[in-house]
């Protein structure tokens, strides 16, 4: 067994030949995992750091996204939309995640809200008022949930928000409570309102 | 690697694939000190070291859990409708483009597979319920299929010996349609859960709501401790693989178990193309196999070979061993090979909500939901249809998941989706598929895959008692709900196409008649004594329970039987 690296550089190569140590003296031992050292060897993962600069939105797109999750998830007693990054993954998912009609259909819908902005008067909808936008979104929103519901880009919109949202790391812990390992299940706690739902990202959730 | 004169290497036993039944026929066949060779077509996976994506949070993950739209259209076009299918999960379902196989226009098939060293125990859903004589004298009784050749006696020490070993959680409940096990300590119920459960049993005297059983460990013992394994820890993410080894999996249990006897040899990237038959002695001889990254074809010869390829690929193989005696597929006298296809019936749900209990929660992630064990055609007859079907079910407060459905925005928004919403309670349809010979798969004359292996076609329907037996799910499942005073209740009664419940099964049935089935009670082949298939293509029906441990027991008792044949000079 090799000897512990004393690099403590939590994101460097050591990080992983610590990680692969731990996991091959486990393994090697034949002992059972203790929950130390899974921890430890789970802290070692890190994330990646943020990119600058946006990956396909243009300039006046990735705008109007940021305005309208903001509007949308606004800061508040828990960080918003525009803490948790959701502009931001969202820019990436439609560079590398999506196809491409999701790409054509965002690009066609972020035009949309700037249209419907100028509408109401406004250059686009991130030179509108705090006032005009809300209005805009809750107009949509009234439409998504009425009979039959408008279909269209902002039931998408709003989905794919909250999601960004809520599997942030901010949304995930601060909004919601995060257990990476709960140990225990236990059935049947007490529950006041504003303690919080857990965070679980489990199975297929379509998009 | 023991050689015998030839050079050639050669065992006392091969074992084809090395999933769960794959691995429990390594445990018990090494244990007994035979010389064992396991074939896994898929890659090498490590314990531990090859679970990239345990313990992540979504935010670690570049597209949190999702899997980027186009790769999974082109890649994964069946494996993505699988629930367990996600971005944590991807490496350890096959890529549908370079493993084809066919299917009628009319007749859809999803076929979802894992070829891996392991193979889908590691992304199993972990549910094991033990089979009664209700379902081994179905058959018999109303005529579908041929009479199992065993009963509930034969196979009950097996359930024993195959739980004690794997850990299966549970709570002991006396029903005579789903006996009792060797159990850890149970999971808890929730307290909506206790309380609906109570009132079905007001309303439906003959339903029980208890608990999941589940391959998880709750109270460890010395044996699985000593094997590296330890209690679960309730993050419900097993199928991205657990380094504490808490669920049962070939990785964490059965290999280990078999390696540490000497005895095993493990060859990865091994593609089983045919077994090997001799005319002369009448027996197999090993297996014809090709090499995954190189193409070479290699022969590895043994004393006895344990298909355990997964039902389907077992089929292809045994279907693609010809020779003078067997024409048609290796110990097919009966002309049985390929039929009698099943799964459950299934994808049949119904949810509600569960008014009150608002001031209360449940913390961890369970691992296992709870089950309303069959009780139509049990002590009650239905007229709609024979056999049976069991509801996998629960309650829960969602989360953040409910989001798109809440009207609003801004913060009221934010805040409500803080919390979690009202408690739901859901039940999910597992009903038994009759065996029917038009249910079947047979190799392509002209089609083959990239290592010249003919493609399989598969033609497997729901017939007439299968759907008659599909809407009573869904129409149990929603009046159930609104008799115990549920709310909002939604029905799904699409049902999922045959395969995606996972459960295929069929295709070298068990029977005692030889001109009838292709395996006998032990799980070895009327025709070729020396052949043992001990994965689900052995089912000669389907019962409606996850069947999973059953092919756990059938396999510990074949190589029983097959150790005990070698020694005794009989095979």
């Amino acid at each position: 067994m090799p000897p512990e690296s004393p690099t403590t550089d939590a994101e460097g190569p050591a990080s992983l030949s610590r990680r692969r140590m731990l996991l091959h003296s486990a393994a090697w031992l034949g002992t059972a995992m203790t929950v130390a050292q899974w921890e430890s060897i789970a802290r070692a993962a890190a994330p990646e750091p943020p990119e600058a600069g946006t990956l396909f939105l243009d300039r006046r797109r990735f705008t109007t996204l940021g305005a309208a999750v903001d509007v949308l998830l606004p800061a508040g007693e828990t960080p918003g939309a525009l803490d948790a990054g959701v502009d931001r993954l969202i820019d990436r998912l439609l560079a590398e995640w999506a196809a491409p009609e999701r790409r054509e259909r965002w690009q066609a819908g972020l035009d949309g809200f700037d249209r419907l902005a100028q509408a109401d008067g406004a250059h686009g909808f991130a030179e509108g008022t705090r006032r005009q936008q809300s209005d805009l979104l809750q107009r949509l929103d009234d439409a998504a949930y009425a009979d039959g519901g408008s279909g269209g880009f902002y039931p998408e919109f709003k989905k794919v928000a909250l999601f960004a949202y809520f599997t942030s790391e901010a949304g995930a812990t601060q909004s919601l409570r995060y257990e990476r390992l709960p140990g225990e299940y236990r059935p049947c706690l007490p529950y006041t309102a504003g303690d919080g739902a857990w965070f679980w990202n489990g199975y297929a959730y379509e998009l | 690697m023991p050689t015998n004169s030839e050079g050639t290497p050669h065992f006392d036993a091969i074992v084809v694939g090395s999933g769960i039944s794959g691995g429990w026929a390594a445990k018990e066949l090494t244990e007994r000190g035979l010389k064992v060779l396991v074939l896994e077509r898929g890659r090498e996976v490590v314990h531990r070291h090859d679970y990239p994506t345990e313990g992540k949070a979504a935010w670690e993950l570049p597209y949190r859990g999702q899997v980027p739209e186009e790769r999974g259209a082109r890649d994964h076009a069946v494996q993505k409708k699988c629930y367990a299918f996600t971005g944590y999960t991807e490496h350890f379902f096959i890529n549908d483009r370079e493993n084809p196989y066919a299917t009628p226009a009319d007749a859809p098939f999803d076929w979802i597979r894992g070829d891996q060293l392991g193979g889908r125990s590691l992304l199993w859903q972990r549910q094991c319920y033990r089979l009664s004589d209700l379902d081994f004298e179905a058959n018999r009784r109303d005529g579908h299929g041929v009479d199992w050749p065993i009963r509930y006696k034969d196979i009950a020490p097996w359930y024993d010996h195959v739980e004690r070993f794997a850990g299966i959680s549970g709570s002991l409940e006396g029903l005579p349609q789903l006996p009792d096990g060797q159990f850890q300590p149970p999971y808890p119920l929730n307290c909506v859960e206790t309380e609906v459960g109570q009132r079905i049993a007001r309303q439906f005297p003959e339903r029980r709501l208890i608990i999941g059983r589940t391959a998880h460990l709750t109270e460890p013992t010395d044996e699985q401790r000593a094997l590296g394994r330890a209690r679960c820890m309730n993050r419900n993410e097993c199928q991205r693989g657990c380094s504490f080894g808490a669920y049962f999996s070939s990785l964490s249990a059965t290999l280990p178990a078999a390696e540490r006897t000497g005895n095993l040899t493990t060859v990865t990237d091994a593609i089983v193309e045919s077994v090997a038959y001799d005319e002369a002695s009448g027996r197999a001889t090993g297996v014809r196999i090709i090499d995954r990254r190189t193409r070479a074809r290699r022969f590895y010869g043994a004393r006895i070979v344990f298909l355990c390829a997964s039902t389907l690929g077992t089929a292809q193989i045994m279907l693609n061993s010809v020779s003078e005696r067997f024409p048609n597929g290796i110990a097919n006298a009966s002309g049985t090979l390929g039929r009698y296809l099943m799964d459950h019936l299934g994808g049949i749900a119904s949810v509600g909500v569960v008014p009150g209990f608002l001031d209360r929660y449940d913390s961890g992630r369970r691992p296992t939901r709870c089950y309303i064990p069959r009780y139509a055609n049990v002590t009650i007859q239905d007229e709609r249809f024979v056999r049976g079907y069991a509801y996998q079910c629960g309650a829960e407060r969602p989360g953040w998941t409910r989001g798109p459905g809440v009207p609003g925005i801004g913060t009221a928004l934010k805040e409500r989706l803080r919390d979690p919403g009202p408690w739901t309670f859901s039940v999910s349809g597992f009903g038994e598929m009759l065996p029917d010979a038009r249910n079947r798969v047979w190799l392509d004359e002209k089609k083959t895959d990239r290592w010249g292996i003919p493609l399989l076609n598969i033609d497997c329907r729901h017939r007439e008692n299968d759907l008659a037996m599909m809407a009573a799910i869904a129409d149990d499942a929603e009046a159930m709900l609104a008799a115990v005073g549920l709310e909002d209740i939604r029905t799904y009664r699409g049902g999922a196409a045959p395969g995606l419940l996972v459960h295929e099964m069929g295709t070298a049935r068990m029977g005692r008649d030889p001109a009838t089935s292709v395996l006998n009670g032990h799980s070895q082949a009327h025709d070729v004594p020396n052949l043992f298939v001990t994965d689900g293509a052995a089912m000669a029906s389907s019962a409606c329970q996850n069947p999973s441990l059953t092919y756990m027991a059938f396999t510990a008792r074949a190589a029983s039987t097959a150790a005990a044949m070698l020694k005794a000079g009989t095979l």
